[in-house]
C-alpha cells in the first residue's frame, strides 16, 4: 500500500467514527469494550486515534474566523446580555487547552473586532482595547472571568482586580492598575509591559517569571525571548490603542494596507511613483481621507474620493 | 459509563492524556504535512502506518522532556521507518541507499518549514467554506459555538445519527487540512517590537 489519501485509509476512517461517536456523549457498555478491544489489536490504531482526538482538538482553530455565516441566531459582541453568555459555549479554544468531547460547554462569549478598534468594559476587572481582527474570548465561571487571546492583540487594563490572560502556551496574571499589550498568533504568543508588575508562565514552566513596565516577553515554539524597550518604542507599539498609527521610514505602500485595514474606505494607489517612497507620522487610523490628503501633498498626486474607495491618482 | 470515567479507567491508554493530546495538538500536528512530505521520498514505505506508528509512540514519551518537537517527530519517524526496513523480509537496495541518503533534520526549522500563520488559517477557512453546507454548519456548531450534538441536532432540525456522521466527516476534512501538499508561503512572521536582545532557552 503507498497511497497517503487519508480519506482511504481504514484505519483513520474508524477512528474519526469513534471521535465523533465519543463527541457525542456517553458509551454503552458495549461500545466502550469494543473501542477498548479495537485500541488494543494495533498500535496503528492506538495512534490513529490519538491522532483524530489531536485533530479534533485543533478544529478549535475555527474560532479565529468566528465571521463566518453560522445557521439561525448567535449572540453578536456588541450586544451582550446574560442569556446570550448562558447560551454561547466553549469549545472552539485554544489548542494548549484540554478539550473532552462531549463535556457541556461553559458560558463564554466570544468577540472579535470586525471594523476598527473595539473597546470592553469588564465591570469586575478592567477594560480591553481589541485591535481589528483581534479574536478574544471571556469565560465566566464561578470566580473571576478570564480571558483567552486567540488570535491578534489586544490593550488590557486591570482595574478591581486580578486578571488573567491566557495565550497558546503563555498565561499571564495581571494585578490590579497593571496593564499590557498581549498579541497572539498561532503559536507565538507575546506580550509587553505597559504599567504595574505582571506573572507570566509559559508552558512547561513550574514557575512564575515577574516582568515589569517596558518589558516584552515572547513565546514561539518553545523558545522564550526577553527583552526591554525605550519608551520611544513604547509610544510606537501602543499607539494602535490610541486610534493611532505610528509610521517611521514606513514604505507608502505598506502604510496604506495598515490604514486601509482598519477601514471600509480603501485608499487605491495609482500613482506608481511614489508606491516606494517612505513616509514618517502620526496618524489617525479612523480617516483614510485625512491620510490619503496629506500623501497627496506629499507626494503630488490626486485624489478622488468616493464613498468606498479613495483612489490615488 | 461517562466520558471521564473512561479516562480513569484506561490510565495508560489513549482515552486519557488530554493534556498530551493537547502538546500533540500545538506542537506535533503543525509539522505533520512537512513530515509526511519527508516520509515519501523512502521506498516500501506505507506513510500513514509512520505517522500513525508516531503518534502512538508519543503518548508513551514524556513529552515535558522534549525541547524540539519536530525535530524530535523526525527522528522517530526515521527510527519507525529503519524499524520497518529491518522487519520486511524483500526490500529493494534503492530504498536502503535512499534512507542512508536522508539527513535528519536539524533542532531548529527553517524558515521554509514554518507555514505563516495567518496563511495557514486562511487556508483552514477556506477547507471549512469548501465543506458541504450541512457538514460546515456542525462543524461551526460544534466548535465555533461550541454547541453539544444534541444541541446542533436541535438547531439544525436533524437526527443526532447524521450530526454525528458529519462530525466525521469534518474530521476527515480537517484530517486532509493538516496533511496535504500545500503551496505554502514559507514567511515566518516578523518581529513586531523590535530585535530580541535576550533569550532565554527553556529548560
Amino acid at each position: 500500500m503507498k497511497s497517503d489519501d487519508l480519506s482511504a485509509n481504514p484505519i483513520d476512517e474508524i477512528a474519526f467514527e469513534w471521535v465523533a461517536r465519543l463527541d457525542r456523549g456517553t458509551l454503552s457498555s458495549r461500545e466502550d469494550a469494543t473501542l477498548k478491544l479495537w485500541l488494543k489489536q494495533d498500535i496503528r490504531h492506538r495512534g490513529a486515534f490519538a491522532r483524530a482526538r489531536t485533530i479534533w482538538l485543533s478544529a478549535g482553530r475555527v474560532a479565529a474566523f468566528q465571521g463566518a455565516s453560522l445557521p439561525a441566531t448567535r449572540p453578536q459582541p456588541a450586544s451582550l446580555s446574560r442569556r446570550a453568555f448562558g447560551r454561547v459555549a466553549l469549545a472552539a479554544g485554544l489548542a494548549a487547552a484540554a478539550f473532552i468531547p462531549g463535556q457541556p460547554a461553559e458560558a463564554s462569549q466570544i468577540y472579535q473586532a470586525r471594523s476598527g478598534l473595539l473597546h470592553l468594559h469588564e465591570p469586575h476587572c478592567g477594560d480591553l482595547i481589541l485591535d481589528q481582527g483581534t479574536v478574544l474570548r471571556i469565560r465566566r465561571g464561578s470566580g473571576a472571568p478570564s480571558f483567552d487571546l486567540l488570535h491578534g492583540q489586544a490593550h488590557l487594563t486591570a482595574r478591581k482586580g486580578l486578571i488573567r490572560l491566557n495565550m497558546d502556551g503563555l498565561s499571564i496574571d495581571l494585578p490590579d492598575r497593571s496593564s499590557l499589550i498581549a498579541h497572539a498568533c498561532g503559536a507565538e504568543s507575546d506580550a509587553l509591559v505597559l504599567d504595574g508588575n505582571i506573572l507570566t508562565r509559559c508552558s512547561g514552566e513550574r514557575e512564575q517569571r515577574v516582568l515589569h513596565r517596558r518589558e516584552w516577553i515572547r513565546y514561539d515554539h518553545n523558545r522564550i525571548s526577553l527583552s526591554s524597550l525605550s519608551d520611544d518604542d513604547l509610544e510606537r507599539v501602543t499607539a494602535w490603542s490610541r486610534g493611532l498609527l505610528e509610521f517611521h521610514s514606513v514604505n507608502v505602500t505598506e502604510a496604506i494596507r495598515e490604514i486601509n485595514r482598519y477601514n471600509t474606505q480603501k485608499i487605491i494607489l495609482k500613482n506608481p511613483a511614489c508606491a516606494n517612497r517612505r513616509i514618517s507620522g502620526i496618524f489617525s487610523l479612523s480617516d483614510p481621507v485625512i491620510f490619503a490628503r496629506i500623501l497627496s501633498e506629499i507626494f503630488g498626486t490626486r485624489p478622488v474620493i468616493a464613498p468606498t474607495e479613495i483612489s490615488l491618482l | 459509563m461517562t466520558w471521564e470515567a473512561q479516562l480513569e479507567d484506561e490510565p495508560d491508554n489513549v482515552l486519557g492524556q488530554d493534556e498530551k493530546i493537547a502538546w500533540l495538538s500545538r506542537h506535533i500536528i503543525p509539522h505533520e504535512r512537512a513530515l509526511r512530505g519527508w516520509l515519501r521520498q523512502f521506498r516500501d514505505i506505507e506513510v500513514d502506518d509512520v505517522v500513525q506508528e508516531c503518534y502512538a509512540t508519543f503518548l508513551d514519551v514524556d513529552v515535558a522532556l522534549i525541547k524540539a518537537p519536530q525535530a524530535y517527530l523526525f527522528r522517530m519517524a526515521r527510527n519507525i521507518v529503519l524499524q520497518h526496513y529491518r522487519r520486511a523480509r524483500i526490500i529493494s537496495i534503492t530504498a536502503l541507499a535512499d534512507f542512508d541518503a536522508q539527513n535528519i533534520m536539524d533542532d531548529a526549522p527553517s524558515p521554509q518549514q514554518v507555514v505563516e500563520v495567518r496563511q495557514e488559517l486562511e487556508y483552514l477557512h477556506q477547507m471549512v467554506e469548501q465543506l458541504p453546507e450541512r457538514c460546515r454548519q456542525v462543524l461551526l456548531l460544534r466548535r465555533l459555538e461550541g454547541l453539544s450534538q444534541r444541541q446542533v441536532s436541535q438547531r439544525l432540525g436533524i437526527s443526532e445519527n447524521i450530526v454525528e456522521k458529519q462530525v466525521a466527516r469534518g474530521l476527515r476534512a480537517l484530517s486532509r487540512f493538516f496533511s496535504e501538499d500545500r503551496d505554502a508561503p514559507a514567511k515566518r512572521g516578523a518581529k513586531q517590537y523590535g530585535e530580541v536582545k535576550a533569550v532565554v532557552e527553556k529548560r
